[in-house]
């Protein structure tokens, strides 16, 4: 077996030590960096959002994995930079004003910085006013909210007039996920992203840094 | 019968003439009198005010004193976030940094935290509605409460320290008797033990972690005369099964699960005891027999009688009619096998309603053998027959029009003689 197959595997088992020692390996090998992440780690990743979408693997599966797969993305990051791959963008996220559900959110954030993305993590219960200042100072150009009440969507729309109010909104994009937000309610409220699960969240993601 | 009294019967599982209503108003339950979610959470009179809004209006079978899951947490260390329309959540984990249990010492006691307010709304609303109505007391479930102070590493340390979560997991669970030990003496009479996170996992690590915390805190809460139920949230429809396993008595979803499947799974699990017939009769599971075995047995009949009998009730919550009804149909049926048996030949299988009946006192509970193997009873049920169907497959009513209740019992035989 490859040592990138052997990533993959042992990655949707969530054996976080042995995949840093295969990345080790691989990059010990010389295998290219991109090629590492790309065949290694991140097609296991898929196939585990794959079965998680499915209902055949459940959250703390998909939670150990996504640890294994920041593990060994942690030592391919330096590599990264020296060989000139750029990050691909950078994105802040959190779980909106009045709500701490969180297990969603951090399921996005790890599989966005597994796609290469820059995430800062602004918690739970973040205001809008919070978002925006993580747009303004520290350059994130995408704003990823996360909702799970429906009393609590509502802030969302209060995020995209937070950002037209400061004078931001042609600069950022920005992107609402949870369990109870649509794709109407998206388009209602004027955001610019909705995607039902974290794989694709990170994927669409990548897309809108790349396009600004 | 009282409409307290109509959702006990259903709590025991017995057929009653129409299901219980109860009336999920938590913080709703504010809005009703123009009170946010942290006023009535907060504010003794406003909350009981509210609740006796919801009780007039509604006018409940069953209804849930207080619904927030952070109460222990608050009073175990956790940092709460308050918000006007919903519940608070917790802001802070107070074991997210030390892999540590905390001291039996440090369970909830009634002058804690918002316990004082709460059990005090639950005494007011014993006295003022408790003759008519059954009070829920909700308890933050095991998981859940591990979770809060824990955080989402009790996720990770499912993996990398199964011991800690095991003793987590019982610290936990004595937190939920000991809540449950207050709840009921300030009047409850069902404890509901809401575990919004058991959606979140496989049936297997439901298994590895929750099946003995589980069947410990419903035996506990069974042993002090209540009743109670396994409240989730979200998708749990395949944790149904192994979530019965651990015999509440009851088991309250959303409107995630598919009820029909999880139904399916209720049916079967004679097991859980829904009906606390479970071990108490020759005629009924374990002792009757392999599920399997009796479905086959009765498969390897030609031919079946079906009939019913249709009691009148005088309204839907006279629970007295419905037992007479019960006993008329045990009567007709054992005067059906000993006055027909020539008709349906020495092999054929009488089943009834509802388990034997025939003695008032089964012999099995002395150990003894049954003291009348030629008129016992199995029902049904306990050869795996669907009742409405069977119904449906007979040209038979299964419901008969409003304040009656309808028993079916059938012979199953070979030689068509009759
Ligand atoms: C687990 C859970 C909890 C846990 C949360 C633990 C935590 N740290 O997050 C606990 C037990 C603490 C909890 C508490 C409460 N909960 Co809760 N909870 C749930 C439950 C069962 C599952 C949520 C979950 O984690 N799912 C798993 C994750 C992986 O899925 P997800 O969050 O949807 O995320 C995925 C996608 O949506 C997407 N995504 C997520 N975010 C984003 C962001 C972007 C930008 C994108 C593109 C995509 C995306 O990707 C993710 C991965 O694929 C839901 C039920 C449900 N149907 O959702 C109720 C639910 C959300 N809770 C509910 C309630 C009422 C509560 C409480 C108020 C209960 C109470 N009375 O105390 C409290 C209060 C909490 C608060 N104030 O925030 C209600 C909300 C009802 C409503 N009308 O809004 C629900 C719907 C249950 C119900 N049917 O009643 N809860």
């Amino acid at each position: 077996m490859s040592v990138l197959t052997e990533i993959s595997e042992n990655l949707q088992k969530g054996k976080a030590k042995i995949v840093k020692q295969l990345v080790q390996q691989a990059i010990d090998e010389g295998i290219p960096v991109k090629q590492i992440l790309d065949e290694g780690l991140l097609s296991g990743m898929s196939v585990i959002g794959e079965k998680f979408k499915n209902n055949e693997v459940f959250v703390p599966e998909v939670l150990v994995a996504a640890c294994a797969m920041n593990m060994g993305a942690a030592l391919l990051k330096p590599l990264m930079a020296q060989e000139g791959v750029e990050a691909a963008g950078k994105v802040c996220i959190g779980t909106v004003k009045g709500d701490l559900h969180d297990i969603g959110k951090n399921l996005v954030k790890m599989m966005m910085e597994g796609k290469g993305l820059e995430v800062v993590d602004l918690g739970t219960d973040v205001s809008p006013e919070a978002y925006i200042d993580a747009a303004q100072n520290q350059g994130c150009q995408v704003i990823c909210c996360s909702a799970l009440f429906t009393t609590t969507m509502g802030v969302m729309e209060e995020v995209v007039k937070a950002a037209e109010t400061a004078g931001i909104r042609d600069k950022v994009k920005i992107m609402v996920g949870g369990a109870p937000v649509t794709q109407d309610f998206c388009e209602k409220i004027g955001a610019d992203k909705y995607t039902p699960d974290a794989a694709t969240a990170a994927d669409a993601a990548v897309e809108l840094c790349k396009a600004i | 019968m009282t409409q307290k009294e109509l959702l006990f019967s259903a709590l025991r599982h017995e057929t009653t003439p129409r299901a219980p209503w109860v009336p999920f108003a938590d913080v709703h339950a504010g809005k009703l009198i123009g009170a946010d979610a942290q006023q009535v959470l907060t504010d003794e009179d406003t909350l009981l005010k509210a609740l006796l809004e919801v009780n007039r209006l509604y006018k409940p079978d069953g209804q849930p004193v207080v619904f927030d899951l952070q109460l222990e947490a608050e009073i175990l260390g956790c940092e709460l976030a308050w918000a006007a329309d919903g519940p608070p959540s917790v802001a802070s984990h107070p074991l997210a940094d030390t892999m540590t249990v905390p001291c039996l010492c440090t369970l909830p006691k009634p002058e804690q935290g918002r316990l004082p307010l709460v059990l005090n709304v639950m005494r007011k609303m014993k006295e003022l509605v408790g003759e008519t109505t059954a009070l829920y007391g909700l308890i933050c479930g095991p998981f859940t409460l591990a979770s809060h102070l824990r955080g989402n590493d009790l996720f990770m340390d499912m993996y990398d320290d199964e011991d800690y979560v095991h003793d987590l997991l019982n610290y936990c669970t004595q937190c939920g008797k000991a809540m449950s030990d207050m709840f009921l003496e300030a009047g409850m009479d069902v404890i509901a033990v809401v575990d919004p996170l058991v959606s979140q996992i496989s049936s297997s690590h439901f298994e590895e972690f929750l099946a003995e915390p589980y069947t410990e805190l419903f035996a506990h809460i069974r042993s002090k005369n209540a009743f109670n139920s396994f409240f989730v949230c979200g998708d749990a429809t395949r944790n149904i099964e192994v979530m019965c396993k651990t015999a509440p008595d009851s088991i309250s979803v959303d409107e995630n699960v598919d009820i029909l499947a999880a139904k399916n799974i209720t049916d079967l699990l004679c097991e859980s005891n829904s009906c606390g017939m479970y071990g108490k009769s020759w005629m009924c599971p374990p002792y009757i027999g392999e599920i399997e075995t009796l479905i086959q047995q009765a498969k390897e009949y030609q031919y079946i009688l079906v009939y019913q009998i249709i009691g009148q009730l005088e309204d839907s919550y006279d629970f007295e009619g419905m037992m007479e009804t019960g006993k008329a149909m045990t009567a007709l049926a054992g005067a059906v096998r000993e006055k027909m048996a020539s008709c349906f030949g020495a092999d054929a299988l009488y089943l009834a309603a509802g388990g034997c009946g025939i003695c008032s006192r089964c012999a099995k509970l002395d150990d003894q053998p049954c003291r009348f193997p030629q008129k016992a009873l199995a029902s049904l049920e306990a050869y795996g027959i669907d009742v409405s169907s069977l119904a449906a497959a007979a040209n038979m009513k299964y419901i008969n029009g409003s304040d009656t209740v309808t028993y079916f019992a059938a012979v199953l035989f070979h030689e068509k003689e009759v």
